[in-house]
């Protein structure tokens, strides 16, 4: 391996970025777990655990992220993040039509929209 | 009272303030032994509420694949072993975090071994070998956090604490040696409890994977016509099991009114509780006003915490 390809520490601010994103994830899945709480429609319960499980799933690759030794081990991570953003977006469209709370709905949007914002800096 | 009583009445209160403010060596033994414990149990309530957090990982990935294959969404598998790769959490950095829990156990033997009437007021060998492992991992970078601008604070604090625990820096007294240690105990436990409170977050998501998959189930065998009675148990069974692997249900369900039900902080409360009352301990005896009462006292304090914590914790992963 040449000196250049030597693994590096990670960039602090992208570990910082992560943090962040694990935030803004977290606030999604709580949000999703009160939606849930507040149905018993089984078709809606379905769909709010898929949407679940795809937020956690990214919160898992967020985690595995910021545990990396060094860079590579960042990217290859990331690299996972990265390729959710679609269904992160396509995810901003889906909750509205499944959580018939507006403003609750809403919030969740809007962290998802900070959530992709905060990938992209990635 | 005469002008002479009044007089002896305040050089007899002096003397006492002074007394406590340089209590004797064998006044401040058994408070200074009562911090060590408890230190350690704060250790082990750390290690517990680590182990909790993967043991609560471990359990969502169960369900989840449990759930994907009852619904053959795809193909998926199931594994009833428990055997699982962590996701939240894994094994080096619960090392890492009771790496930095051994630092501030090793400062509390350090200071029982202070404390003791011995001329040898050394640790014994494998606490130096500890000591100077702590001391290799902090001066080679070797000390990962989640938040990279507190890790050099860390690694200065762990280095002080080795140093003190292997002689390098000696103190005159007690007091003293708490005074110059109280900030870098206090970086540890920030980090620490920063560290917590993000594990905890995790674990809130992780047990509400598990809640929103049992709702899932009953709602959807309900709607398929499920008699009234084997309903009835499938939700009184979901929640038993939500109760087990929740360390807040254990505690009470009886919340007082317009609490959030689950707050993500919560879950860390009570080890990060255990944590600020090391440094409280530590302020304790650092304080020169506060006698050798109130050091045990605040160990005291420290030591209910810190089993409040452990048994939480540790109840959580006996339930599996």
């Amino acid at each position: 391996m040449s000196p250049e390809q030597k693994p590096q520490p990670v960039d602090p601010s992208k570990l910082s970025t992560i943090n962040s994103l694990i935030l803004q994830l977290s606030m999604i899945l709580s949000d999703l777990l009160t939606a849930a709480r507040a149905t018993t429609d089984s078709t809606k319960l379905v769909q709010i655990n898929n949407e679940y499980m795809g937020i956690q799933s990214c919160v898992n690759m967020a985690a595995q992220a910021q545990a990396a030794e060094n860079d590579v081990l960042f990217n290859q991570a990331t690299s996972a993040l990265k390729a959710q953003a679609k269904v992160l977006e396509d995810m901003e469209t889906q909750v509205k039509k499944i959580i018939s709370d507006a403003a609750l709905a809403g919030r969740i949007a809007g962290y998802i929209v900070q959530a992709l914002a905060l990938i992209a800096k990635l | 009272m005469n002008r002479l009583s009044y007089i002896f009445g305040i050089a007899l209160t002096v003397l006492t303030l002074s007394a406590c403010a340089t209590a004797p060596l064998s006044q401040i033994q058994d408070p200074i032994s009562h911090f060590d414990q408890a230190t350690h149990t704060a250790a082990n309530s750390e290690s517990a509420f680590l182990n909790a957090v993967q043991t609560v990982d471990c359990e969502a990935q169960f369900y989840k694949t449990a759930y994907e294959y009852s619904l053959q969404k795809k193909k998926s598998n199931f594994d009833l072993t428990g055997y699982c790769k962590p996701e939240v959490i894994t094994s080096e950095q619960i090392d890492t975090r009771n790496k930095l829990m051994s630092a501030i156990v090793l400062y509390a033997d350090k200071m029982q071994a202070l404390a003791t009437s011995d001329d040898n007021k050394q640790l014994d060998a494998n606490s130096q070998t500890l000591a100077e492992n702590l001391n290799k991992l902090a001066s080679s970078g070797g000390i990962k956090l989640k938040d990279p601008a507190i890790v050099q604070g860390v690694e200065t604090a762990v280095i002080a604490i080795a140093d003190m625990a292997l002689d390098r820096v000696k103190y005159s007294t007690i007091r003293s040696a708490a005074q110059s240690m109280q900030p870098h105990l206090n970086t540890v436990v920030t980090a620490l409890k920063s560290e917590n409170i993000g594990f905890g977050m995790a674990m809130n998501d992780s047990l509400g994977q598990i809640e929103i998959t049992m709702r899932t189930l009953i709602a959807d065998l309900q709607k398929k016509d499920q008699e009234p009675i084997e309903t009835f148990f499938d939700i009184i069974n979901s929640r038993n099991l939500i109760i087990s692997a929740d360390p807040l249900t254990k505690r009470s369900l009886a919340l007082p009114a317009n609490t959030p039900i689950a707050n993500p902080l919560d879950i860390a409360k009570p080890i990060n509780d255990a944590l600020d009352a090391v440094v409280s301990c530590n302020q304790a005896i650092a304080n020169p006003k506060t006698g050798s009462g109130g050091i045990y006292a605040a160990a005291e304090d420290l030591f209910k915490r810190a089993i409040v914590a452990k048994d939480i914790y540790n109840s959580i992963a006996s339930a599996k």
